[in-house]
């Protein structure tokens, strides 16, 4: 049988697996008619084998037979293999299987966990990470863009401030310095970065001030933390964006009561 | 056909008889038919046949085998149980391979006897079809026999010899061609 005949052959077995009739094929491949009835004739014939089987007593008596002598052997005939082996290909896909597996479900839940960590407050156990995704999206932004990026995430300190105070119930009050602190080294990237708008500038001081000043109301103490922007000075320099820095470092020189007597 | 993979599943979960015995009742005609067509000895087709399945019974619960590698596992216990029977009375010492694909029925007698047999008894069409068979190679017939016999698919085919889906199509190809050829020359 040539290849175009076994192609013919598959075509219409396909085609009567689907439902369609022999003559049917028959008629679609008329030019071949006598081999394809051969070839199905004879497969007719073969599955008329299927009548042939074992004699009626050894249907009837044999399972028992065999269950018993089964059992009575043991286990002496499990020592031999019989398993059948695994296809090679099948056993090195599944380690490869696996690992991929456990790469996709690790990226899913860290990319859950992490999108979970955005609505996260400080002194919450997902903070840390919230903050730490904000070092790398800083690391990898482009230049020009980390000055905006900057700036979203002063609002973001300052609007996690504005929640922690608004609680009734016991803040930490290192956490809050801390979050202040955060709070300034922002600002001082916003203004490094040239970010921050003359109009909005003055909101987002009035706003940082009104933090603290909530902070010292609540706490009965001046922020500790050593840095570089206090309230007030920064209103005075607003003008000056490019130049406070070396003001800023000046005041830290000086130290944080100084600074912070010149503003008041 | 009854959904053989359930009842694995029913009888190493429980480990009932009654779900071993369906298993039995499904796939021991099947074997029967194995050692039959390659011996033409009713008597040893039964006897091979129990030996198997005491093999299954025997470790069965032990595997972890899904309806499909059930059927080639059980054709391979066969396989092996045949060549053993055939190493006992391999005079020449020829390897396994030969051995098991050199199977053929010598004694005319044992042929017309059985050819007759099947043709009284279960009104076989066409008794010559044995003879045709039994000049295939012992791989031909035993696939042809799989595949249209038993009506297995390619792939199961294909692991119980350990070759590919396209050689065993060949296969059949090629042993059907000879078979007709044969019977056509009968025939005429």
């Amino acid at each position: 049988m040539d290849k175009n005949m076994q192609s013919i052959i598959k075509r219409c077995q396909k085609l009567m697996d689907r439902g369609y009739g022999l003559e049917y094929c028959l008629k679609r491949f008329s030019s071949h008619e006598r081999e394809i009835r051969d070839y199905f004739s004879l497969v007719e014939n073969l599955k008329q084998l299927r009548k042939v089987g074992p004699t009626k007593e050894f249907k009837k008596n044999s399972l028992d037979s065999i269950i018993a002598r089964a059992e009575s052997r043991g286990g002496l005939e499990a020592s031999r293999a019989y398993e059948p082996s695994i296809p090679r290909r099948r056993l090195l896909l599944k380690p490869a299987m696996v690992f991929t597996a456990l790469i996709i479900l690790s990226l899913f839940s860290f990319a859950g966990t992490l999108f979970a960590s955005q609505d996260s407050l400080p002194g919450e156990t997902l903070y840390p990470l919230k903050r730490s995704f904000e070092e790398f999206r800083i690391l990898i932004y482009p230049e020009g863009l980390k000055g905006g990026l900057h700036l979203r995430f002063l609002n973001n300190r300052l609007e996690e401030a504005e929640i922690l105070l608004a609680m009734d119930d016991g803040i930490d009050p290192e956490i809050m310095e801390d979050l202040i602190s955060e709070m300034e080294r922002q600002y001082k990237s916003c203004k490094q970065y040239n970010s921050i708008s003359p109009d909005s500038e003055e909101e987002l001081l009035e706003s940082i001030d009104s933090v603290k000043s909530r902070y010292r109301n609540r706490f009965g103490k001046d922020i500790n933390n050593g840095s570089g922007v206090q309230e007030g000075t920064e209103k005075n320099g607003k003008d000056n964006t490019r130049g406070t820095d070396s003001r800023d470092n000046n005041q830290n020189d000086k130290g944080k009561g100084d600074s912070r007597g010149n503003g008041k | 056909m009854g959904d053989i993979g359930s009842y694995i599943k029913e009888y190493k979960r429980t480990g009932e008889n009654k779900w071993f015995a369906m298993i039995y009742e499904e796939t021991m005609p099947r074997i029967y038919r194995y050692y039959y067509f390659k011996t033409m000895e009713r008597e040893l087709s039964q006897d091979l046949t129990s030996e198997v399945f005491i093999r299954v019974y025997t470790n069965l619960r032990k595997t972890s085998l899904d309806e499909r590698t059930f059927m080639v596992w059980i054709y391979r216990v066969a396989r092996n149980l045949l060549i053993d029977h055939f190493r006992k009375n391999n005079k020449n010492n020829l390897p396994i391979e030969q051995v098991i694909d050199n199977i053929k029925i010598n004694d005319e007698q044992v042929l017309i006897q059985e050819s007759s047999f099947l043709k009284k008894e279960l009104g076989l069409e066409k008794p010559q079809l044995i003879a045709a068979l039994n000049n295939l190679t012992g791989l031909q017939k035993d696939v042809l026999i799989l595949r249209f016999v038993e009506d297995m698919d390619y792939g199961t085919i294909a692991g119980i010899f350990k070759k590919g889906r396209g050689t065993i199509r060949g296969i059949v190809f090629r042993a059907m061609e000879k078979i007709r050829k044969e019977m056509g020359a009968g025939n005429g």
